[in-house]
């Protein structure tokens, strides 16, 4: 008996060593079926795991068994894990694996024999039903008391052991998981075609694409912040931006050596899903050829604006000419139709000078000459180029000033331009009522508005308002017809004074145009 | 005493209508049709007023006023004229150089002959 117990003892260490070995279940019911101490005298063991799906039944023979002594065997076992888990198997939901003695062959057994003792157990950890272990003997009398304890104490370990097995399949089966999921980003990451860049909040590289690491020229084990002493500078200062604004924020650097190559950065916080800050990702897109096509299409547009002016010079002039009467005597009609033609020069001429600033523009090759001066005065005399064309509609130009004189750093002819194609459209779309120009110095910052009663313009239009070739409400009256370029113009040049020009508007109501200009004046 | 004006432009009809338009206004009229001409004309004719287009073959409007002043400095007696930039170009370049040299203004093609006419009479009379 006490030889028994050593075994035991043995076992069950054993039972520890092996779960520790292995990682997943299938093995290691195998094995405990194969040692499962023989002091117990049985013939043929089974453990039984239950899955959603049905169950597997691992089944030990230890010797020669007959058909029949096998299928009484597999239907008690069945019917114990059915009883104990509440559960109902059929023989079809069973998946049974059996495994032989090393030296026994799968011979039947010759003389009739049938299940004598049978004796299970749940596989119970912590309240947890994992299965059942069952054991079965031709012998009446083979499972005396003691014994059935240790096979008690033997099963314990052996529950233990699967379900510490099954935890470990478990973590094995989403690190699976992970690693497919992992495998997918990387792909996504590594083959898109912009450059990915993300960077931690002291602006140490975390991760990086091959694209981004080609850009910027970062070595393939980069570690902390390797970016180089001239490109350093740009991200830590978009790195501020993002974070003090907290929103995506664009810029365009040139990351060309020999050859240019210019790179559009878009660059947004990157937060954790408890809104944790980690940082920033950056975007990075080659952009080199949309901007050598953007670099063509304006010197075709200003060429052509230069070739277009020669000939409109002559024709203009040569009309001019013979109306005054320079060449002789001209009838009204002809005066007439002549004027036609004079008007239409002008509007050619309007337009190819709106194409030129719009191409400077998006060129980004407007000169621009800022001087200190008074915005005030400025306005008055915007105000009094309007005066007749608008007592000529009747209507009344309203000029507002929060002071007698408001200094701004400016582009001079540039602002009357501003001011110019603003009041200029107010005019065209009003009918009745009044238009108001009104400049108002605040701390940071000189708000300027032209404001009117005419005919506004409708929700959907509004966001369209400063894009190019936009007219809204186009009008047939007299006077001169607009390029659709006016705003865009107005836009462009309020932007590269550091401003921002919005409308508000309600359709049949009138309209607000705002700008805004920053306040500082260079010492 | 009728005023003399030198009209420089590559573009036959512009200058035949830049010298009709002025001699209807009662200036005499001279014109060449490149850089190299407008120099040999200016020290013949001595005009009292340039009017000067940019792009010109052989030396262009600028190259004319910077040889000029060359010219000056290397002491030959080149008298000052007062010169109107007639251009196509709407440079802003143009701006700055108004200020210096001689340039007196610069008018933007296709131009209004009253807005010419003005000036000129405001610089020579």
């Amino acid at each position: 008996m006490s030889n028994d117990k050593g075994l035991i003892t043995d076992i069950v260490k054993e039972v520890g060593n092996q779960a520790l070995s292995l990682t997943s279940c299938q093995p290691f019911v195998t094995w405990v079926l194969e040692n499962t101490p023989i002091v117990l005298e049985h013939d043929c063991a089974a453990i039984v795991i239950p899955d959603p799906s049905g169950a597997k039944l691992y089944l030990r023979l230890n010797q020669p068994l007959s058909d029949g002594y096998i299928q009484e065997f597999k239907l008690k076992t069945i019917e114990a894990i059915g009883a104990s888990m509440n559960r109902k198997f059929s023989e079809k939901d069973i998946e049974v694996v059996i495994c032989l003695h090393a030296d026994a062959s799968l011979q039947k057994g010759s003389e009739v024999d049938a299940v004598e003792a049978f004796y299970h157990t749940d596989l119970i950890v912590r309240g947890k039903n994992l299965g059942l272990f069952s054991i079965g003997s031709r012998k009446p009398d083979s499972f005396l008391v003691y014994r059935i304890n240790m096979f008690k104490i033997f099963a314990d370990q052996v529950a233990l052991a699967i379900d510490s097995l099954k935890a470990r399949e478990e973590v094995v089966r989403q690190s699976r998981i992970i690693e497919i999921e992992r495998i997918k980003m990387q792909t996504a990451f590594c083959g898109m075609a912009e450059g990915l860049v993300m960077l931690d909040e002291s602006n140490q590289i975390v991760l990086i694409n091959p694209v981004a690491r080609k850009m910027l020229g970062v070595e393939e084990d980069h570690s902390g912040n390797v970016l180089g002493v001239s490109l350093a500078p740009v991200f830590i200062s978009l790195s501020e931006q993002v974070i003090a604004e907290n929103r995506l924020v664009s810029r365009e650097i040139n990351l060309g050596k020999s050859i240019e190559m210019v790179v559009r950065l878009d660059a947004a916080p990157a937060i954790d899903a408890q809104n944790k800050r980690l940082g920033i990702v950056v975007l990075l897109r080659d952009i080199t050829k949309d901007k050598e096509i953007d670099r063509l299409k304006s010197e075709f547009i200003s060429t052509i604006s230069h070739e277009l002016r020669t000939p409109l010079t002559t024709i203009r002039e040569s009309v001019s000419q013979v109306l005054d009467g320079i060449l002789g005597a001209v009838t009204e009609q002809q005066t007439e139709f002549l004027s036609f033609c004079l008007e239409d020069v002008d509007r050619l001429t309007r337009l190819i000078n709106d194409l030129l600033d719009i191409s400077r523009l998006e060129a980004k090759k407007t000169e621009m000459h800022k001087e200190v001066l008074d915005i005030v005065g400025l306005v008055k005399g915007v105000h009094a180029s309007f005066i007749s064309r608008a007592a000529a509609k009747g209507l009344q130009i309203k000029t507002g000033f929060s002071k007698e004189k408001i200094q701004v750093y400016a582009d001079r002819d540039k602002l009357i331009q501003v001011f110019t194609n603003l009041v200029g459209n107010s005019l065209k779309f009003t009918e009745h009522g009044f238009i108001e120009i009104s400049v108002i110095e605040k701390a940071d910052a000189i708000v300027c508005s032209v404001r009117d009663t005419g005919r506004g313009i409708s929700e959907a239009d509004v966001p369209k308002t400063f894009s190019k070739f936009q007219q809204f409400c186009r009008t047939d009256d007299a006077g001169e017809k607009g390029t659709g370029l006016g705003l865009a113009i107005s836009k462009g040049i309020v932007e590269l004074h550091g401003g921002k020009i919005w409308v508000e508007s309600k359709l049949n109501e009138g309209s607000l145009f705002s700008f805004i200009l920053p306040a500082q004046i260079p010492v | 005493m009728q005023k003399k004006i030198l009209a420089v432009d590559d573009d036959p009809h512009i200058l035949i209508l830049v010298k009709t338009r002025l001699q209807a206004n009662g200036y005499e009229v001279v014109t060449a049709v490149d850089g190299e001409e407008c120099i040999q004309k200016l020290l013949s004719e001595k005009p009292d007023l340039l009017i000067l287009d940019v792009m010109l073959p052989k030396m262009d409007g600028y190259n004319v006023l910077i040889t000029l002043k060359e010219m000056r400095m290397l002491g030959k007696n080149i008298p000052k004229v007062p010169v109107i930039m007639l251009t196509a170009r709407g440079e802003p370049r143009i701006r700055e150089l108004i200020e210096k040299e001689d340039i007196k203004a610069y008018i933007l093609k296709p131009f209004y002959s009253k807005e010419l006419l003005e000036t000129i009479k405001k610089i020579i009379g």
